[in-house]
């Protein structure tokens, strides 16, 4: 198993790049979420694990050269919660919101993701669908090219021994440059901890009413994640309706060679080919619409009757939380850690946040604690924040961003409290997700 | 809602009591026997078969015992007693001899001094094989020719049951439907895998301590099979990491012992995952045909049931399951006129055993659709049905049993028909879905859940209280009884009854369960019995501690009787501690049976039942066939609540249990290989694709019930599975005949493609 690996822990890239080159058998070692479960079934045996997590360097995500740079350390959780990416390829935070649960997205990193080159990665059609570039290094030198080009097979890429992989280049979306309409969508056996059975992502390029450029990529259905060709050349033209929509998206099927294991059987994949392009694509041009089904939905709060007794209080709490994280796709880039985060200050800083909540002139004063992943929100995990008076705690969460966040619990002074608890100055607030898997 | 219980006078029964175990396991400090260690432990492996069905012609363990580290390798020779076990019947091996029936039969146990070192020696052992073919398919398994997996015949229990005449019934029915059900092979997955450590005595000796359900026959067995008295073995089964009836059988209890005695030193033993997937136990797959007629007011005029169930290698408690499953093939419904045939079949897939409802799932799950299709038949809506063939107070059962205990069917039944979700279920399914190819429906089922073991099965508890002198000088109850805490909250209710029945604090109780050196045999935590029985036992054990006390108040306090008769018990436990006088009384409880017996048929009919009533709103994706569970009702009979969050934790975990039963769960198994290895391809639902979940709970009194409790544990995960895929059939058309409804198989049956 793992008894003759060590690990090397460099200071630098350049030391990590040269412990790749010197050891034979090295591989390099950020989220281990993929590397880690590899090696406990034995089908990797590293010499040597080269660890980058802790690099700066590579979890970097700026605007360079006029193109978006995320590193290829940076992990899913801060790709969701990144402005630039949300700005510039919210495709991509949509596809990260998709991975794992909360624990793998704050460990696993976007280099991870793609290197492990799994068909069913979920990143891959997002980087492809985007034109992004990879950018590899090695001791001494560095290459680059398009992700499309950069799978061999599964499990299997173009990235030597030595190289690793130190970013993705993603072009910019301007406000002159044209509409952009996106959906990445994925068909999996549950919400969170899933493996896609399809998943496809889209992106259309809109001028003037017309489809100018269209990407459709597919994962989990052939041995590396591909593009629809021929069905991106029908594409361009007038925006489709529905009708024509329904005609075209069966042409994604000529890019899938499936096969059938324990989740699905490739007759079925190939049959949801052509059904989640066809919603990937409806999603695209239609999601201004669906948003505003997706607050709809949100109206299926019980109506209290006379025959409960028992749980009615917590049966209700739940609900307001639970309605929120109803909706399939993530039309936005989720609701998920740090994706709704505001400025906070650490208790000793100067700013402070400010809540227009309800209640009338007095404001009052809270602390707040973030505990386990929710502690990005705030340097040191903690936060003084100003409220008006009145204000509650779920305005306190919808401040926070954590309004749509289905499992997030809150105590109040150490007690469990739910949103229609009216904060007082002084409380002392903890804000945690006790629950993993999602 | 009918509550029929006594004017609340009371301090702890009902009330929203912390659990007494919560802190221990919130702050981790709580240990599970894995965690446990002992100065001078050994770690053991065990070599699992290597074909699923095969002969064993030899075993050679000389290699591996020369691998450093290894202490000793234990084979069948090693088995000093029986070597066998099951609760049932002891079809299975401790090691293996000279067969092996599934890929986890053990056929050796490697004992170390570190676990890489016992992993390492696994591949040294030689075992010569002789393959043989593979019984996979239960129905063939029944031919005459086919190869045998135990020598007395591949069919381990037929069971048939006979009362009216079906075929009269079928021909004055107005209408008949006929469907066969195939059911999945579920997994517990407890977070806890199999796991523990046995710790020799130096003098023959030894305690095993092992996450179970019954340290009791825990303890018989381990006897049985190291030939030694039972008394010379402790066996520590409590806290259980999650059990859910895959820890009521022998896990690896029998290896430690034998590992401890034969070492002397101690032996831990943790499956990894995938061990115990291959391993354990699972829910009988099952087959369920059923023919059912009906009169045109909806009444049941006879109903026809063949039901083979799959019980794999060993027989387990594959008999009793099959036979609450043909009990629950009857639901909550009078008929008089039944035939129904349960098989219960050896195979080489795997192992099937207890779980969670017993066999009632299946069964409930093709009698719900049965009634959901009499009433589409019929043009009657599916409550109506229902209420029209509910059993009430008084009538004889289908079994021949009479009703005379509490029947909550129509008073669930009642809740659900007012329950928001299906009150207004057509202004739900006419709201617009969140996307234009979903749809919307809400499904509804019924169950009533037999509890306890039933007719002709001894089903007994015991249970043992203390007073002793607390640290602080105060009195301290300590009460103990064998039932574990396996996570359901056994010990918080324990200790909520104790302290009503000695009119003392809450906090003033010890509960000690599952430890056969710390309280009397209250028997199995299996059948939603736990607190039923053990509350019983605790009742009998407070009442005599409150009658002995009462007795010795005079001289304790000093007083003529008179003026003791006016102190309060807890004066008189001061008083009494404070002189240094402890006490011990025992109560027993044995379960009512009822006096109808069915000729030549084991542990039926139950009499105390559960009655519950599922309701759940789905919004299914036709064009992927993918289903969400939006939300869930449930409305719960379970007599007197002892602790409302303690039913709401079992309500909400059981919904989430039987929608994975109903959507996504099933341990696929091909040619005797599992396939579902790992929480990667065996999906469980995770909290997101928990729905909103409503519980309330329409209390009842049950008589013989401790201050009327009766039980929950099982009821709450059964007909939220049915009440799902009947709301998916109302959303597509589709028969989910075939369980779990996955997207794939919602597609298959009743999706849309993007032409039509």
């Amino acid at each position: 198993m793992m008894e003759d690996c060590k690990v090397i822990r460099p200071r630098s890239v350049e030391e990590a790049l040269a412990a790749l080159s010197a050891v034979t058998g090295a591989l390099p070692i950020a989220g281990g979420t993929d590397l880690l479960v590899k090696m406990k079934d034995g089908h990797v045996r590293p010499r040597a694990l080269v660890a980058v997590d802790h690099l700066p360097e590579l979890r970097v995500i700026e605007v360079r050269d006029g193109m978006l740079w995320i590193g290829g350390g940076a992990t899913h959780a801060q790709l969701m919660a990144s402005s630039l990416v949300k700005e510039h390829a919210p495709l991509l935070a949509a596809a990260c919101a998709t991975v794992g649960a909360p624990q793998i997205r704050n460990r696993g990193t976007i280099a991870g993701n793609v290197v492990t080159s799994s068909p069913a990665g979920d990143t891959i059609p997002a980087l492809i669908a985007l034109d992004a570039e990879v950018y590899m290094r090695r001791n001494g030198g560095q290459r680059r090219m398009p992700v499309e080009r950069f799978f061999v097979g599964p499990g299997r890429t173009k990235l030597a021994a030595e190289e690793l992989v130190a970013g993705f280049a993603v072009p910019l979306r301007t406000e002159a440059g044209p509409e952009r309409r996106w959906a990445y969508r994925k068909l999996g056996q549950r919400k969170a901890m899933s493996i896609a059975i399809v998943d496809v992502a889209v992106r259309l390029d809109v001028v003037n009413g017309r489809i100018a450029a269209a990407r459709v990529v597919l994962g989990s259905v052939a041995p590396t994640v591909r593009r629809a060709a021929e069905l991106e050349k029908a594409l361009i033209g007038p925006v489709p309706d529905d009708a024509r929509l329904r005609e075209l998206a069966p042409l994604a099927r000529e890019a899938a060679r499936p096969i059938s294991d324990v989740r699905a059987s490739a007759e079925y994949r190939l049959n949801m080919v052509e059904a989640v392009t066809y919603q990937a694509l409806y999603v695209a041009l239609h999601r201004e619409e669906l948003e505003s089904r997706g607050q709809r939905v949100q109206a299926l709060e019980p109506v209290a009757d006379d025959t409960g007794e028992c749980c009615r209080r917590a049966g209700a709490a739940s609900a307001a939380a639970t309605a929120a994280g109803h909706a399939h796709t993530a039309y936005a880039p989720g609701a998920a850690p740090g994706c709704g985060r505001r400025e906070l200050t650490a208790p000793e800083g100067t700013g402070e946040g400010e809540c227009d909540g309800a209640g009338e002139g007095r404001t009052i004063r809270v602390r707040i604690t973030f505990h386990s992943q929710l502690g990005d929100h705030a340097p040191g995990s903690q936060a003084e924040l100003t409220l008006l008076g009145g204000a509650t705690l779920g305005q306190l969460h919808e401040h926070l961003g954590l309004a749509g966040d289905t499992y997030i619990v809150a105590l109040v002074n150490g007690k469990r409290e739910f949103d229609d608890r009216v904060l007082r100055d002084g409380d002392g607030i903890d804000l945690l997700r006790p629950v993993g898997g999602g | 809602m009918s509550t029929t219980s006594a004017p609340d006078k009371l301090r702890w029964v009902g009330k929203p009591v912390p659990r007494v175990d919560a802190v221990g396991k919130v702050t981790g400090a709580t240990k599970y026997m894995g965690d446990l260690t002992f100065p001078g432990m050994l770690w053991g492996r065990v070599l699992r078969a290597a074909h699923p069905h095969a002969l064993i012609k030899s075993i050679d363990t000389s290699k591996a015992e020369k691998v450093p580290g290894v202490v000793r390798v234990l084979t069948h020779k090693d088995v000093k007693g029986l070597n066998g076990y099951g609760i049932a019947v002891p079809d299975q091996p401790v090691l293996c001899h000279d067969k092996v029936r599934y890929m986890g039969d053990a056929v050796a146990l490697v004992i170390a001094e570190t676990r890489e070192e016992a992993a390492a020696a696994l591949d040294k052992i030689e075992v010569v094989y002789e393959p043989l073919p593979v019984v996979d398919d239960p129905e063939r398994a029944m031919l005459p020719d086919s190869p045998l997996v135990h020598e007395g015949g591949n069919i381990h229990l037929h069971t048939h049951i006979e009362r009216g005449d079906v075929e009269a019934g079928f021909a004055a029915s107005a209408v008949i439907v006929e469907n066969t059900y195939r059911l999945p092979r579920q997994m517990h997955a407890f977070l806890e895998p199999e796991q523990g450590v046995g710790v020799s005595d130096g003098n023959g000796g030894v305690t095993v301590y092992c996450g179970a359900q019954h340290p009791y026959r825990d303890q018989m067995q381990i006897s049985r099979a190291l030939g030694i008295k039972p008394s010379r073995i402790r066996v520590v089964a409590s806290p259980v990491g999650g059990a859910f009836g895959g820890k009521d059988e022998i896990t690896l209890q029998i290896l430690l012992a034998m590992g401890a005695l034969a070492t002397g030193r101690p032996v831990k033993i943790v499956l990894s995952r995938e061990e115990s997937v291959v391993a354990g136990w699972k829910r009988h797959p099952m087959v369920i045909h059923m023919r059912t007629g009906a009169a045109a007011d909806g009444r049941i005029l006879a109903h026809q049931v063949r039901l083979v169930s799959d019980t794999g290698a060993y027989a387990s408690l594959g008999g009793p399951v099959t036979n609450l499953a043909l009990e629950g093939c009857t639901g909550v419904y009078r008929m008089e006129n039944i035939l129904m045939d349960g098989y219960c079949v050896y195979t080489n897939n795997g192992v099937a055993g207890a779980f969670r409802g017993f066999g009632q799932l299946q069964a409930n799950y093709a009698m719900e659709h049965q009634m959901d299709l009499l009433a589409e038949a019929l043009g009657m809506d599916p409550v109506a049905i229902r209420r029209v063939n509910a059993l009430r107070g008084g009538d004889v059962n289908p079994l021949g049993h009479t009703m005379v205990e509490n029947v909550g069917a129509l008073s669930v039944l009642d809740a659900a028909e007012r329950c928001d979700l299906w009150a207004r279920r057509h202004e739900l399914e006419a709201e617009p879905p969140s996307e234009p190819w979903k749809r919307r429906a809400v499904g509804l089922a019924v169950e009533m859940q037999g509890t306890g073991l039933g007719v002709g099965l001894p089903d007994y508890g015991a249970a043992k209280i203390d007073l002793v002198r607390g640290p602080d000088g105060r009195p301290r109850w300590r009460v103990g009884l064998s039932c574990p805490e396996i996570g359901q909250g056994n010990s918080t209710t324990y200790a909520q009854m104790a302290a009503e029945g000695l009119e003392c604090d809450v906090g003033d109780v010890e509960v000690y369960v599952g430890d056969t050196s710390a309280g009397p045999d209250s028997g199995s935590c299996t059948a939603s019995r736990s607190v039923y029985t053990g509350g019983n036992a605790i009742f009998h054990a407070a009442t005599a501690m409150r009658e002995l006390l009462r007795k010795k108040a005079p001289a304790v306090l000093g007083c003529t009787e008179e003026e003791a008769a006016q102190a309060e018990l807890s004066e008189i436990a001061r008083a009494a501690v404070a002189k240094g006088i402890t006490l011990s009384a025992d109560g027993a409880f044995i379960w009512p049976e009822s006096k109808y017996k069915l000729q030549g048929v084991f542990g039926l009919p139950h009499i105390i039942n559960t009655y519950i009533a599922h309701v759940a709103l789905v919004e299914v994706d036709v064009l992927t066939g993918q289903v969400e569970v939006l939300r869930s009702f449930a409305a719960i009979d379970c007599g007197k609540v002892v602790n409302p969050q303690g039913v709401q934790g079992q309500s909400e975990g059981g919904m989430v249990m039987g929608m994975g039963y109903a959507l996504m769960e099933d341990t696929l198994i091909q040619g005797g290989h599992t396939l579902t290895k790992n929480f990667s391809t065996y999906i469980i639902p995770t909290s997101l694709d928990a729905p909103l979940m409503e519980t309330v709970t329409c209390e009842s009194f049950e008589p013989t019930g401790p201050w009327g409790a009766k039980g929950v544990g099982e009821a709450v995960m059964v007909p939220i599975a049915p009440a799902i895929a009947l709301a998916i059939r109302r959303a597509t058309g589709a028969l989910m005949d075939h369980a779990p409804s996955t997207s794939e198989r919602v597609f298959t049956k009743g999706g849309v493609r993007l032409g039509g």
